[in-house]
């Protein structure tokens, strides 16, 4: 059995992994970089350790120094979270060669879904519907154009090893096709080591729907049903909800059946995800497979009633799994939003800097994952990502009202977030009626940009609170000329926080 | 006082014809606001106006005068000027022309790639520097033709919100 489990991330899913370790009654071991020595996980875990500079390049990355403090820490198991080196293969190696145990799949199969080449072709032997495109890696630039006008504008650019809306290009006319080759392969080359690059058809204002998979060590393969992540700017997530408004129960049948066949093709051990692109006739394609924990499984949690973190677990430490298909029902709805540190009024700048003031929002059905607290600097180097915030409600129309009040409840200040732009999205018509596609932003910028409704209005009450309190700061500054007033302790605890 | 929203276009005279308590008679630009006003909590503010009830938050950010204010829909960021303001801007005149000039970055992040070397002649829309934050990469270009004048940054250095990194003659 795991005793001690090293967790090789940072920031909210870090915090997340050592929850559910906690819950197990599994030590847990914290890696930081020079940037992260105040963050929650450090201070979260039963153990830290320091593993190099702020680049992640440098630490995160840094699979010899991790696994030096894996062995120092004497822990059996490294869980990677999402993101850094969750999904590369030579990490999965090194853990196995050095008899550590990685909490994520094998190797080979990280090889073959990571790649989104190969994972291409192993999907169209087994049967699985995929994406027209090409299947070979682009090498020279007159290459790269010919495949594209073979395949036909528009096209999608994407890195092989890619994730998370990084090393992605759209290109819809032929002089884009270089600059956006060059950009997505220097985007690939920073965020994953990798720049292989190769090209899909883009289906116009798809569904992104996923499923969620288990699978044991002993061929067991199961799927939790979809979650819906259309919700999508520059195809980052932003909002994802289960079960999704698109699918029927018959189609919703057939793409589990399709996603457990995926799984069993590669023969995959731990927690995956399969992720599907939906056209508005409910045809299918399969898009990639994340072999990891992703963003957004906290959804599925609530719905079907697992702790995917403690499934993981279980599994890498070689246990059946206890739950059967015929088991898995979704109850209710859930809903997630991303909370990111930018400015949704200023073209989504992000927004580091210090916390001043936090207020997380409670009450039934409410869930944050996140990390900063009142006075944490987030730093400048990593994800704008802050925390997660899912909601539960016993059909759709109970889990958008909740969200709208939780987002209300919702105060983060000294940084700008993504909350506002949140507030708006509960509030558009197509998301209210749940008739929506990956081109529900676009559609709808009017209401999502264009928020005149209250712009004078708001602007004088921003200017009445400004104005106040830029007076009463400059009372108290005058109040205290020079020399600093005597203080009394008494007083001092009485004012709290001040 | 005037109080400016650089990004509206809109400098508003403001002005308090009563207060007493929390309740407050404003004047801005001839228009009159009856409110209910209290800081609930440190730069949070409850504001009260016909029956409508607003909570916004006042966040200090350059200096005594800059505020970046986040009401429900939207967020704002102002500027008092007052005496001290106005006297500072008349003092920085001769550099205040010179803006065009110096290309900024408007957010705190990590210098990638600096493409121009000092005395190089640039063009307008050339990329000049790369700066990332938070994994987002983005492009800082010359709003001119121009030479420039010196470069004050290297890659790898991290930069300051409104630091200046490049200089055009």
């Amino acid at each position: 059995m795991i005793k001690k489990v090293l967790v090789a991330n940072r920031g909210e899913i870090a915090l997340r992994v050592m929850r559910s370790c906690r819950e197990m009654g599994i030590q847990t071991v914290a890696v930081f970089s020079a940037a992260d020595r105040t963050s929650q996980h450090v201070r979260y875990a039963d153990e830290a350790y320091p593993i190099g500079p702020a680049a992640s390049s440098l630490s995160y990355l840094n699979m010899e120094k991790i696994l030096e403090v894996a062995k120092k820490s004497q822990a059996d198991a490294i869980h990677p979270g999402y993101g850094f080196l969750s999904e590369n293969a030579q990490f999965s190696a090194r853990c196995k060669e050095e008899g550590i145990i990685f909490i994520g799949p094998t190797p080979d199969v990280i090889h073959t879904m990571g790649d989104k080449i190969t994972a291409r072709e192993t999907m169209v032997k087994s049967g699985v519907p995929v994406v027209p495109g090409t299947n070979d890696k682009l090498v020279t630039d007159q290459q790269a154009i010919d495949v594209v006008l073979a395949i036909g504008l528009p096209v999608m650019i994407k890195a092989s090893a890619g994730g998370g809306g990084k090393g992605m290009r759209l290109v819809k006319e032929e002089n884009e096709i270089l600059p956006s080759l060059r950009a997505a392969r220097s985007e690939a080359k920073s965020s994953f080591g990798d720049d292989t690059v190769y090209v899909e058809k883009f289906v116009t204002n798809p569904h992104h729907i996923e499923f969620q998979i288990l699978a044991d060590k002993f061929g067991h393969v199961i799927h939790l049903c979809e979650r819906e992540c259309s919700v999508q700017r520059r195809h980052q997530k932003i909002v994802e909800e289960t079960p999704s408004p698109l699918l029927t129960p018959e189609i919703r049948e057939l793409m589990g059946r399709h996603a457990v066949q995926a799984a069993k093709s590669v023969g995959y051990e731990g927690a995956g995800t399969i992720e599907f692109l939906v056209d508005n006739n409910l045809n299918y394609y399969f898009l990639e497979m994340n072999t990891r924990l992703q963003v957004e499984h906290p959804i599925t949690e609530r719905v079907i009633g697992v702790d995917l973190v403690k499934e993981q677990i279980l599994i890498a430490a070689g246990e059946h799994l206890k739950i059967k298909q015929s088991d898995v029902v979704q109850r209710g709805h859930a809903i997630e939003c991303r909370i990111y540190a930018e400015d949704p009024d200023n073209n989504f700048m992000p927004s580091p800097g210090k916390i001043r003031h936090l207020t997380e929002p409670l009450g039934l059905g409410v869930r944050v994952d996140g990390y900063v607290y009142e006075g944490y600097e987030i730093p400048i180097h990593y994800d704008p990502m802050i925390s997660k915030l899912i909601v539960w409600g016993s059909n759709r129309y109970e889990a958008i009202q909740v969200m709208k009040r939780a987002l209300h409840e919702y105060k983060i200040t000294g940084i700008k977030t993504s909350i506002p732009f949140l507030e708006r999205i509960m509030e558009t018509t197509d998301f209210v009626l749940g008739q929506y596609d990956t081109g529900f932003i676009e559609h709808n910028s009017d209401t999502l940009f264009n928020v005149k409704g209250c712009n004078l209005s708001c602007q004088d009450v921003s200017i009445m609170v400004a104005y106040v309190d830029y007076l009463k700061r400059r009372e108290k500054h005058i109040a205290t000329p020079g020399t600093a007033p005597v203080v009394s302790a008494w007083k001092n605890a009485g004012r709290g926080e001040r | 006082m005037e109080v400016e929203l650089p990004n509206q276009d809109r400098t508003a005279e403001v002005d308090i014809l009563e207060q007493e308590g929390s309740r407050y008679v404003f004047k801005i630009d001839n228009r009159i606001f009856e409110i209910d006003l209290i800081e609930v909590s440190k730069g949070i503010y409850s504001l009260l106006n016909e029956g409508k009830s607003f909570n916004v938050e006042a966040i200090p950010t350059k200096g005594r005068t800059r505020y970046t204010v986040n009401t429900f829909f939207q967020s704002f960021d102002l500027e008092i000027i007052d005496a001290q303001t106005k006297y500072l801007r008349s003092r920085n005149q001769g550099q205040a022309a010179d803006t065009g000039n110096l290309i900024k970055v408007p957010m705190p992040g990590k210098v990638m790639e600096v493409f121009v070397e000092e005395g190089e002649i640039v063009k307008a829309g050339q990329t000049l520097v790369i700066v990332s934050a938070m994994k987002m990469e983005s492009e800082y270009k010359s709003g001119r033709d121009g030479q420039v004048k010196k470069v004050m940054v290297k890659p790898g250095e991290t930069v300051d919100s409104d630091q200046v990194m490049i200089i055009l003659e």
